[in-house]
């Protein structure tokens, strides 16, 4: 009877010690996790928040009636960097223009400004974080 | 030997249940941990799918506008959620409203099959009085359209000078009566007996009851009254109107605006104006706006109106003349003089006009030619003498930051509020009105029909 006692009282510290081990794990995950949460959903606000500011640029001329390329120099940075986006590289190729950006919290993304042959135009954020592809896209000058 | 066992079970059972305890802590603990993300998650999801609706909605919108009177007729159109959506074909409906005492543009996009449990999300949008079709953002748009173009000039908002590039109205719009009965004020003869009954007084007396001018510049009386837009002050003659947002006013008879040796000045307050013209337009000096935020747009002949072309421009029907239907199958109605040309310019002055025009019928520019910054809509673009003036059809300046045209010509009014559709809000029909949902939860298992 002693060494089945014994047995069992390991057996209970044994299990008691691996449920508190998960607990910790599952806990720190989740302390992981829950700002990882948060985090993306700031992610598609900024985003969302910097196509608006595009789009507001196209609006009032900024990015001019020809192309998507010829708004004057800085202009749109300086209006995403009010948004706390802030460019590090803006390139031009053909009728697409590309901003990547970083934003408050250090997330890669870009903005990609597009014009199609009917004259339409597109404003697409894209960003990817943890695996997760957060993409928007809409019209750069909205309904007219 | 009881006392013996008792302390074993004793030990023995406060380990298991010690443990039994802790286990169901961590595994309550693990189920909140998870369902709790995956909330976040779902919220996540539901976040990104409601943005990317509103995006999705708003092309849909811009497309459902090219039929804007079908809209008005109350119809529902199906139209394709396009190339902003994963699934381009997949099909949403809009429809024009009243919610609220208020005109709106309702959106429905489906989301799964509603025979699964599918749901719609409802969109809508304001839909401002005065609305007008995209052809407004057109250079010159023609249903019937003449063969010279020489002597035509298109400059876009930069001064760039582009080819001249007309196209071809496949409808006339505001051809729906609900355009022309669904307006802020009308002018006509009764609104001088009680003036100081009416509401929109100051805005009304802005126009005039103008015969006169009919009686001095044409050879004959005409049917319908006539009306001129604009008070004389000093060297000018000034219309201003100072609304909350865009106006439409409706004048039951022939308008006349400018005078060949005095500018009209009309300010809207930043706002759009509407003049909707059951007869003829004459701009027979410059018209300018107060302020660059100001537009003005003319609508000439109300629906049902017939006109003749008016190859000299004197405003009466000569036998040569041929009639113009009233772009139904009805026959000719209207004054002799006929509804819906708006004659442009005279012999003399070259003006200036800051403003959109639309004709039902014809735009007759005079012979020394003008310069004309908006859109030009009509049957047919007729210019006087054998050899016509220039006529110059520019994109129309540049905004400010409020307003807003990005691009090319005039755009619509009202579309300060329908640029940007509002945030989603969705909606449920109970005993046949729409009524907000307070959860702003998707309408699970809902489907379109829901909604009739």
């Amino acid at each position: 009877m002693i060494p089945a006692r014994k047995l069992r009282l390991v057996a209970s510290a044994v299990t008691l010690g691996v449920v508190t081990a998960c607990g910790i794990y599952v806990n720190v995950k989740r302390a992981h996790l829950a700002p990882e949460l948060r985090s993306r959903s700031l992610l598609v606000d900024a985003l969302e928040s910097g196509v608006e500011t595009i789009r507001r640029a196209a609006r009032d001329g900024s990015i001019q009636p020809t192309g998507i390329a010829s708004d004057a120099p800085g202009m749109l940075h300086e209006r995403l960097a009010a948004d706390g986006i802030h460019v590090v590289e803006d390139r031009i190729l053909g009728a697409r223009r590309t901003l990547e950006i970083t934003l408050a919290d250090a997330a890669r993304a870009r903005f990609e400004l597009e014009e199609q042959a009917n004259g339409l135009r597109f404003v697409t954020a894209k960003a990817t974080r943890a695996s997760l592809e957060i993409e928007l896209r809409a019209l750069l000058d909205g309904v007219r | 030997m009881a006392m013996t066992l008792w302390r074993v079970f004793r030990r023995e059972g406060l380990a298991a249940l010690l443990v039994a305890l802790s286990s169901a802590a961590f595994f309550a603990f693990a189920v909140h941990a998870v369902v709790g993300a995956a909330g976040v998650s779902a919220s996540l999801r539901h976040r990104l799918e409601i943005t990317r609706g509103k995006y999705i909605v708003e092309d849909v919108v811009r497309r459902a506008l090219t039929r804007l009177e079908e809209l008005r007729a109350g119809a529902r159109l199906v139209v394709a959620e396009g190339q902003l959506s994963s699934f381009p074909q997949r099909e949403a409906w809009v429809e024009l409203r009243t919610m609220g005492g208020h005109r709106a543009l309702v959106c429905g996009l489906n989301r799964g099959e509603p025979s699964r449990g599918g749901r719609t999300l409802i969109y809508r949008s304001k839909a401002t009085r005065g609305l007008l079709p995209p052809e407004f953002s057109w250079a010159l748009g023609e249903l019937e359209p003449a063969e010279s173009k020489a002597g035509l000039v298109f400059e876009a908002r930069d001064g760039e000078v582009r080819s001249p590039v007309a196209r071809k109205l496949e409808a006339m719009p505001f051809r729906a009566e609900k355009s022309w009965s669904d307006v802020d004020f009308s002018i006509h003869r009764d609104c001088w007996d009680a003036r100081e009954g009416q509401t929109h007084t100051l805005a009304m007396r802005n126009f005039r009851p103008a015969d006169e001018l009919a009686l001095q510049n044409l050879a004959t009386p005409t049917g319908l009254e006539n009306f001129e837009l604009g008070n004389l002050h000093g060297s000018r003659v000034v219309a201003a109107f100072r609304g909350e947002r865009d106006l439409v006013v409706r004048v039951k008879g022939h308008l006349w605006l400018g005078r060949p040796d005095r500018k009209l000045i009309v300010g809207t307050g930043g706002r759009s104006l509407l003049i909707l013209v059951d007869g003829n337009v004459r701009i027979r000096g410059s018209v300018e706006m107060l302020s660059e935020n100001d537009r003005l747009f003319l609508v000439a002949g109300r629906p049902g109106y017939g006109a003749f072309r008016d190859r000299d421009g004197d405003g009466v029907r000569d036998p040569s003349e041929i009639l113009l239907a009233p772009h139904v199958h009805a026959p000719v109605l209207g004054p002799v003089e006929g509804g819906g040309l708006i004659y442009v310019g005279d012999a003399a002055s070259r003006p200036h006009i800051d403003a959109g025009l639309l004709a039902s019928q014809d735009v007759i520019v005079a012979h020394a030619g003008a310069e004309i910054e908006g859109a030009v809509l009509c049957r047919s673009l007729l210019r006087l003498g054998t050899s016509p003036g220039a006529l110059v059809i520019r994109g129309r300046r540049r905004t400010g930051a409020s307003s807003i045209p990005p691009r090319g010509f005039p755009v619509v009014p009202g579309t300060e509020e329908l640029e940007r559709v509002q945030p989603p809000e969705l909606w449920q029909v109970r005993n046949h009105r729409y009524e907000p949902l307070e959860s702003s939860a998707p309408i699970a298992g809902r489907s379109s029909e829901a909604f009739d």
